[in-house]
């Protein structure tokens, strides 16, 4: 299956992966929360991006400014197309996703779910409790492997994710070129394939491309941009932006390079390391806005972007939160910012006319 | 030379022609659902009204909502950009500008040659638009063009508290019920709408001059309040609807002479 296919059907992909590899399921939200348990306890990663633009069930049960996100999801679940589903991981890191995992848990009670926490400094105290929280985790995730599981075989998974690492920034780095041989939207496919396949397969994707660099992907002109935001669960947002004359050489995401910008360190006490990992990468729902800030400016300068695009789903609260102070932090560093808040199904027309005048303006 | 510039907006279309630099006529009319046929009647209207034939324009711009319905047109340039140029032609001491259209708002910071250094636009509804005061001027049964003149009578203005312009007119209805005077209303939703404006502009870093363009900027009473809540003088372009048309011309210009 090619990355297209996956994207087109994720739910598909996930169940024939899984059947294949004799795997259970474990749905969760791509946002810090730690794959190498979900590997290494033998399970089926399945990440939870949008896969629905009608939520007419979901709308039943949740308020419409919750995000189109969470809203999705729970159409899925309503609807039945996540029974094959053995878990959710759902993360505490904000109002809507607390209000899914409520209803979820009101509507099949029967349903194994896991509210996942974070703690929201990241000094020694939470440090700790987070260990315990990845520990708890960890048990959860044993319970639900169909094969036994071991400290010994998460060590693997954190080396192969780690080698996945490498080669993503190896791949990224081409990115600081003034020509680079890719586009953003072949990067931003690749980066959600990380997600979804298994890491063994994703590696030999990557050796594969990284042989062969010259073959792989569109290369493409275009004013320099970074984006920041959740991650880009439909690379049609990515293409409008390159469509319209724009060059997206670097993000700040979730699904993006929050995930491989850092190895994850293996320590003698291997759960403190997955913690620090975590809880170290500057993201809105742990962290202050002034480490996301510092992040987003080093990788703009690093990659030469000419403008940062806030891409932002409606009604996300820990980034629209963020929002208003980054934007002065890199308006005083000389960076333009441009907010672009999309909903699904998105309207390509009033994105377009923003994203346009952008890059008039960055010109 | 004639250039011209074309602006197909959300409520109006907009044509200016220019001639070495100068503007020699323009003409708006309003939009129908066929925007490539909205483009072509208001530039057969403007070339009718100047006497002169297609053949004579060297160049054309389009912008605006609809400006890849112009298939005459040798580029597209956003309204934003279009605004930039447009307003420093007009007032040259322009550093940002606030549109008020059909369907969006939006504040645009400009360098000293019109280039944009800044801008944001609405994003969540048609509150703040004059899409917003169009659907007000029929409850009231005023023209949308007389609210400006008639608000500039309140006594006392009315609060509308409501964001969403549908809630806002179950306001407005529950105020006709109530007896209270339409002037009153009317200064209300001038306050309304500013009272948005000013929460918009207030994002991007406000330099005067100040000027107030698009459909709404013709009501007074708007213009007014603005200047009010931002606490500095707003001015006007005499006309300010061709605001954006102004700035395609000069990129049709621009075109010709071999820049950009």
């Amino acid at each position: 299956m090619n990355i297209d296919d996956l994207l087109n059907d994720p739910i598909q992909y996930v169940k024939k992966t899984a059947q294949s590899c004799g795997r259970n399921v474990v749905a969760f939200f791509p946002v810090g929360v730690p794959i190498e348990l979900i590997h290494a306890a033998n399970l089926q990663q399945f990440p939870l991006i949008i896969m629905s633009e009608d939520f007419s069930a979901a709308d039943a049960y949740m308020h419409t400014f919750a995000c189109s996100l969470s809203r999705s999801v729970l159409q899925k679940f309503l609807s039945g197309d996540l029974d094959f589903v053995k878990a959710f991981i759902i993360p505490d890191i904000c109002d809507s996703l607390w209000s899914l995992y409520n209803i979820v848990k009101l509507t099949d009670p029967n349903r194994k779910l896991y509210l996942f926490h974070y703690p929201p400094k990241k000094d020694d105290k939470s440090l700790n409790y987070f260990k315990g929280e990845i520990i708890k985790l960890w048990e959860f995730l044993k319970e639900l492997s169909l094969s036994q599981s071991s400290e010994e075989i998460l060590k693997d998974s954190i080396t192969k994710f780690n080698e996945q690492r490498k080669l993503l920034r190896k791949l990224n780095n081409m990115r600081k070129s003034n020509s680079p041989p890719f586009s953003g939207t072949d990067f931003f496919k690749l980066m959600l394939a990380a997600f979804f396949m298994p890491v063994e397969h994703h590696i030999d994707m990557l050796n594969s491309i990284l042989g062969n660099i010259e073959k792989w992907g569109t290369k493409k002109e275009g004013v320099r941009l970074l984006v920041s935001g959740h991650m880009v669960e439909n690379v049609a947002l990515i293409e409008l932006i390159e469509e319209s004359g724009g060059l997206i050489v670097a993000d700040d995401m979730d699904i993006g390079s929050r995930h491989f910008s850092q190895d994850l360190a293996v320590r003698k006490d291997i759960f403190a390391g997955i913690a620090e990992h975590y809880l170290m990468t500057p993201s809105p729902y742990r962290h202050s806005v002034e480490d996301r800030a510092e992040y987003i400016l080093k990788l703009a300068k690093e990659f030469d972007a000419s403008g940062v695009i806030f891409l932002i789903r409606k009604f996300c609260d820990p980034y629209l939160f963020d929002y208003p102070i980054l934007r002065r932090m890199l308006e005083e560093e000389g960076i333009p910012s441009l907010l672009l808040e999309y909903e699904f199904p998105f309207s390509a027309a009033i994105l377009r006319n923003r994203v346009e005048a952008f890059i008039e303006m960055l010109r | 030379m004639y250039v011209a510039g074309i602006d197909v907006g959300a409520a109006t279309a907009k044509c200016v022609i220019m001639d070495d630099g100068e503007i020699v006529g323009y003409e708006i009319i309003p939009v129908s659902y066929d925007l490539s046929e909205s483009a072509k009647r208001v530039f057969n209207a403007t070339l009718k009204k100047l006497g002169i034939s297609a053949d004579e324009i060297k160049s054309v711009v389009s912008t605006g909502y609809g400006r890849y319905n112009v298939p005459f047109a040798k580029k597209q340039v956003t309204e934003i950009s279009c605004h930039g140029r447009g307003a420093i032609f007009l007032i040259p001491s322009t550093r940002t500008i606030i549109d008020i259209g059909g369907q969006d708002t939006k504040v645009i910071a400009i360098n000293e040659r019109g280039r944009v250094l800044d801008f944001v636009m609405n994003d969540k509804c048609a509150a703040g638009t004059g899409r917003f005061l169009e659907v007000m001027a029929r409850v009231l049964d005023v023209k949308v063009e007389e609210m400006g003149e008639i608000a500039l009578r309140a006594k006392k203005k009315v609060k509308i508290s409501s964001t969403c312009t549908v809630f806002a007119e179950s306001e407005v209805i529950n105020h006709l019920v109530h007896k209270v005077p339409r002037e009153d209303i009317i200064a209300g939703l001038v306050d309304a709408i500013s009272s948005r404006v000013a929460a918009l502009a207030q994002r991007v870093t406000i330099r005067p001059d100040v000027i107030l363009t698009g459909g709404v900027a013709k009501n007074e009473a708007v213009r007014r309040s603005l200047s009010e809540k931002l606490g500095l003088e707003i001015l006007r372009p005499k006309e300010p609807q061709i605001v954006g048309a102004i700035g395609a011309a000069l990129f049709a210009r621009d075109i010709l002479q071999g820049k950009r």
